[in-house]
């Protein structure tokens, strides 16, 4: 270039990459200097021969599937509900305790009476805020469990959506297609033909 | 739902989300392994394998929100370490496959089809050192800015803008040399 104008600068600006202020200074100095006119309709000139390789329509499909779950997990919580039951069963089994459930919580109360038993009455509450601890945490962790449920079946389905309208999408095209050689192959004899007809007034 | 949302998803264990970003993502990442490596079935190895990489190693993508760049650089580099293992093996004959001139029948962009014209924009472009041909592909037909572009490549802003103007310089040549020009697109 016979200007002073860096080739990266002048590519900044073609692209619409300069800074604030930067454009409006190129735009002026482009509109004085030949060669960078020359050099931008060249650019622009090679620019719309790339750009006409259109985008294809691959036919890719890939998809990733699950890993298989351990079953170590589902053991573990089979393990941990069956302790939860059990100690559940030993508390109904008691007879001086009330249970309820409030506001997403267990609560487990006991009686007075409890104070003469083998077991100390701290024991006894210990082991009651123990359960109700672990009973919360199953609670907790079972609508953790079907918040996550929910939000997988959620992606799922939009998956399962996008794969559907590529599917409808790909059925169109193969219709078109099909719709546009049983054209051109009606339209062949009809061509033969249209030549000799001839207008006959009654 | 944005890509970082994906991601976030994915890494929360949906594992579908990731498939989402694939199939948002496969088209795009197949044309620039297509323009890249010049060839169709290598291209789609190379997106596959893409993507199998993205998938080990997503969780280590610090900022969700840089994914696409990330991808390119995944992308960028299988191609480029496919395209040095390939020359290992091209022919002679290949190369002179690909510098040939076309055919002076076929020189005016309008009076040729899509694939001609694709075929003939796939060799010049192939003429190109291969680190300006990457430049030419993300900026003109992936539409990267020049800080994206620099991120792929890890390579300073000026180099990449260097890159592309000498790329383009070269294929202003070629096609001038093969008598191609634009007139009726």
């Amino acid at each position: 270039m016979d200007c002073n104008v860096r080739k990266e600068d002048l590519l900044t600006f073609f692209y619409g990459e300069c800074e604030e202020g930067e454009q409006e200074r190129m735009k002026e100095h482009v509109a004085a200097c030949a060669t960078c006119r020359r050099e931008l309709d060249a650019l622009a000139s090679t620019q719309a021969l790339l750009r006409a390789w259109p985008d294809e329509s691959p036919r890719l499909d890939l998809t990733f599937v699950e890993a298989e779950v351990p079953r170590r997990r589902f053991r573990l919580m089979a393990g941990l509900a069956a302790a939860a039951v059990a100690a559940l069963a030993f508390f109904l089994a008691w007879p001086e305790f009330e249970l309820s459930y409030r506001a997403g919580e267990l609560d487990l109360k006991w009686g007075e009476a409890l104070a003469d038993e083998p077991l100390t009455r701290e024991e006894v509450l210990a082991t009651q805020e123990g359960t109700i601890a672990l009973m919360n945490q199953l609670l907790r962790a079972s609508e953790t469990r079907q918040q996550r449920v929910f939000d997988y079946l959620l992606t799922e389905i939009q998956a399962q959506r996008y794969q559907d309208l590529q599917l409808i999408s790909r059925q169109f095209e193969q219709f078109d297609r099909e719709i546009y050689i049983h054209l051109r192959r009606d339209e062949a004899p009809v061509m033969e033909v249209l030549p000799a007809v001839r207008y006959i007034d009654p | 739902m944005s890509d970082a949302d994906l991601i976030l998803r994915f890494r929360a264990g949906q594992h579908q989300a990731f498939n989402i970003l694939v199939w948002r993502w496969q088209g795009r990442l197949y044309h620039f392994a297509l323009r890249y490596s010049g060839d169709s079935e290598d291209a789609r190895d190379l997106c596959q394998q893409s993507f199998i990489r993205a998938y080990g190693q997503l969780h280590r993508l610090r900022d969700p929100e840089r994914f696409s760049t990330w991808l390119y650089q995944i992308a960028a580099n299988l191609c480029r370490d496919h395209l040095r293992q390939r020359v290992q093996h091209v022919s002679l004959d290949a190369y002179e496959e690909v510098s040939a001139r076309p055919h002076p029948a076929l020189c005016r962009a309008a009076d040729m089809d899509k694939v001609e014209l694709r075929d003939l924009l796939n060799r010049a472009l192939q003429t190109l050192p291969e680190e300006q041909r990457v430049v030419v592909v993300l900026k003109e037909y992936e539409g990267l800015k020049f800080r994206e572009i620099a991120e792929v490549l890890d390579a300073p802003i000026n180099t990449v803008k260097s890159r592309l103007y000498y790329g383009l310089k070269a294929l202003r040549k070629t096609f001038n040399q093969w008598d191609i020009d634009e007139d009726g697109l």
